[in-house]
């Protein structure tokens, strides 16, 4: 008997001891496994995702705005259909419209890559990302089993194409999120982003959310809109007639700008060939980078008011100083600076020099100044320098760090010295604005949900003096009126400007046919409204910006006179 | 007088019990009501977020009809169309009045 209750004492003590046991393995060792599991089971979380801000033109209207996109997945278990025959039937959704020969081949080419994706195994597969809503509701419209939507923020352009070198465009990282590159886009990605917000609660059985159950939330804090100083008719009227000037001159590119030179505030900027930023991936990735900002080219007799200003700043020249040299071709060396038509006119004043844009005559200023003051003025005036434009790619040339004397002499010309556009219109702003130079900015405000902020403007930096700014202006006045591009002057307009025809350089020579046609230019010259540069590389129909460029500028520059309210001289 | 005394007692008893009973049934069907709630706010929330999917959809369509190039493409076909000349008009001279 006394054993038997043995027993069954022992027997209790193991089994209380086994399920001890199990206690402990449960509650100690596998307690924060299975403590995950029942928060899973129960808990729920959300990212919050924040909304990307916009970017506005001077006016308030849209550049950029965002908008609602769509990746487009194919559930390989629940597909009902042959993948073949699925991916013809999604294939016109992905490449449209379809309206040429090549648009029928896209289509072919589209069809094949979906039953590639779709045969290549796995359960989820991603078969095309960013279609529209639009899209969207006829592919949910055809009932495909098995073919799933997650929404994605994406971008719409209302002007399309308009500015895409400036607003660049919103791709993708590694990861696969959202990453803004090159232009605004670029440059302020991380203000334009904001941040993510999370939310998390309690759920029930069947994962409805439990109003009593701890629920937490951290806001996201959306991206800020940029309010930039584009004037959305200037750049409209500007695209255009880039794009004309493009096809009537046969440029291989062109490119524009036009700021306000008190500010440094840009009112248009635009190059072509262009792309369009809400289908960038279908286009080369040589058209990403913004030729305004990151294209460095040798700028010709445009350089010319800069250094002449130079001149009259340190005193080494005035407007009325006599060219000793310009009898003939200047010979340094093995190397002769002639003029742009083998044409000569001893003792020519320095207006002379710059009216009929005399190589040999800059050739003396350059002399003047001398190596070291030369340098300096042209880092003065932002040459060799980034200019801090809030975009981003820009780019800078290095100014060489020897010169020697046939190097001072070109550069005084405007070659053997390479500028990016923005660089050049920062430099003769400084002109137009009275020795002032002021970074140029597209940028006026940043504004969030319930507050603005001003960015705040560079207030510049005296580079010459206001009597050397006057003096060169006066210059420029002349070379517009009476230089080579005076055919094209428009009577009236008050503008102050200067033609460049640079050689291009290639493997250590110039070549002798291709050039790139400038003008740049200020009106009205006493109170400088606009500023603007057009340049246009290789134009076929002549290679002389008095027939390419000048022409181009001043159609562009009568259509702002008239949109400004500016009133023409008699 | 000790029977009242003793009904008093009871009848407090009862109050003290039916005011626990109703509390507790309070509180349980509020629980109750409370955790039931998760459906209608998930569907609050998916009205929610259909009202926000509509209202980015008109957003969408008033950028795209109020862009300046549509306004272009849409001007003539209203009757609009571009200025040939421009005409300046001067400042009025000024000039004695007669008196």
């Amino acid at each position: 008997m006394d054993k038997r209750i043995a027993f069954v004492k022992i027997l209790f003590i193991v089994g209380f001891a086994i399920v001890l046991v199990r206690l402990f393995y449960w509650q100690v060792v596998k307690s924060s496994e299975l403590s995950v599991e029942a928060r899973n089971q129960y808990n729920s979380g959300n990212i919050i995702k924040s909304l990307r801000g916009e970017i506005l033109s001077s006016d308030k209207s849209w550049l950029v705005a965002r908008s609602d996109v769509w990746k487009v997945y194919a559930s390989i278990p629940s597909l009902d259909m042959e993948t073949g025959k699925l991916a013809d039937k999604l294939a016109p959704y992905f490449v449209e419209p379809i309206e040429s020969e090549a648009d029928e081949k896209d289509l072919l080419n589209e069809s094949a890559r979906l039953k590639k994706v779709l045969n290549r195994g796995g359960v989820w597969v991603l078969l095309q990302d960013r279609i529209s809503d639009d899209t969207r509701k006829r592919i949910e419209a055809l009932g495909l089993s098995g073919i799933e939507f997650e929404q994605e923020e994406g971008r719409i352009y209302p002007e399309a194409s308009s500015a895409a070198h400036l607003l660049g465009f919103l791709g993708q990282d590694a990861e696969g999120n959202n990453l803004g590159y090159f232009g605004l886009e670029g440059y302020y990605d991380t203000s334009l982003s904001g941040r993510e917000g999370y939310s998390y609660y309690e759920k029930d059985a069947s994962g409805l959310p439990i109003l009593l159950g701890q629920n937490r939330q951290i806001s996201a804090i959306h991206g800020v809109n940029l309010l930039t100083g584009i004037d959305k008719t200037i750049q409209l009227r500007l695209n255009s007639k880039l794009q004309d000037g493009m096809s009537k001159y046969g440029a291989q590119e062109v490119t524009g700008i036009i700021l306000e030179p008190r500010t440094g505030k840009i009112l248009a900027m635009s190059s072509f060939p262009s792309y369009d930023p809400s289908k960038y991936y279908n286009f080369d990735d040589s058209l990403f980078k913004d030729p305004a900002i990151s294209s460095s080219f040798e700028p010709g007799s445009i350089f010319k008011v800069i250094v002449m200003a130079a001149g009259l700043d340190s005193g080494v020249i005035k407007p009325d100083t006599k060219c000793d040299i310009c009898s003939g071709k200047l010979v340094i060396g093995e190397y002769s600076v002639r003029t742009w038509n083998n044409e000569y006119r001893p003792n020519s004043t320095m207006v002379d020099v710059i009216v009929n844009s005399d190589n040999v005559g800059m050739s003396f200023v350059g002399r003047k100044l001398g190596e070291g003051r030369l340098r300096d003025y042209l880092e003065k005036f932002g040459i060799g320098q980034k200019t801090g434009i809030d975009l981003q790619g820009e780019m800078t040339p290095k100014l060489r760090d020897k010169w020697s004397e046939i190097d001072v002499a070109t550069a005084s010309f405007g070659q053997g010295i390479a500028v990016t556009p923005i660089q050049m219109i920062n430099a003769v702003g400084a002109i137009a604005n009275n020795g002032i130079i002021v970074k140029p900015h597209i940028v006026e405000k940043i504004v969030g949900d319930n507050w603005e902020e001003d960015v705040k403007t560079d207030s510049g930096e005296r580079v010459i003096s206001e009597k050397a700014a006057r003096e060169v202006t006066a210059m420029m006045v002349e070379a517009a009126k009476n230089g080579e591009a005076k055919w094209t002057y428009q009577k009236g307009l008050k503008v102050a400007g200067k033609t460049g025809t640079a050689q291009i350089p290639i493997e250590g020579h110039y070549d002798e046919e291709k050039t790139i046609a400038s003008f740049i230019g200020f009106a009205p010259y006493d109170n400088p409204r606009f500023l603007m540069l057009i340049t246009l590389k290789e134009p076929s129909t002549s290679p002389w910006a008095s027939e390419t460029a000048a022409p181009l500028w001043y159609s562009m520059a009568r259509d702002l006179y008239v949109y400004m309210g500016l009133q023409p001289e008699d | 007088m000790k029977i009242k005394r003793g009904n008093k007692k009871i009848s407090r008893r009862y109050i003290l019990c039916f005011a626990c009973l109703f509390l507790v049934s309070l509180h349980v069907f509020t629980f109750v009501r409370a955790f039931s709630s998760g459906a209608t706010m998930q569907e609050i929330y998916s009205k929610e977020q259909k009202l926000k999917a509509e209202n980015s959809e008109i957003a969408k369509q008033l950028i795209i009809k109020s862009s300046l190039s549509k306004v272009e493409e849409e001007a003539p076909r209203l009757g609009f169309s571009k200025p040939l000349d421009t005409f300046y008009l001067e400042p009025e001279e000024n000039v004695a009045k007669i008196p």
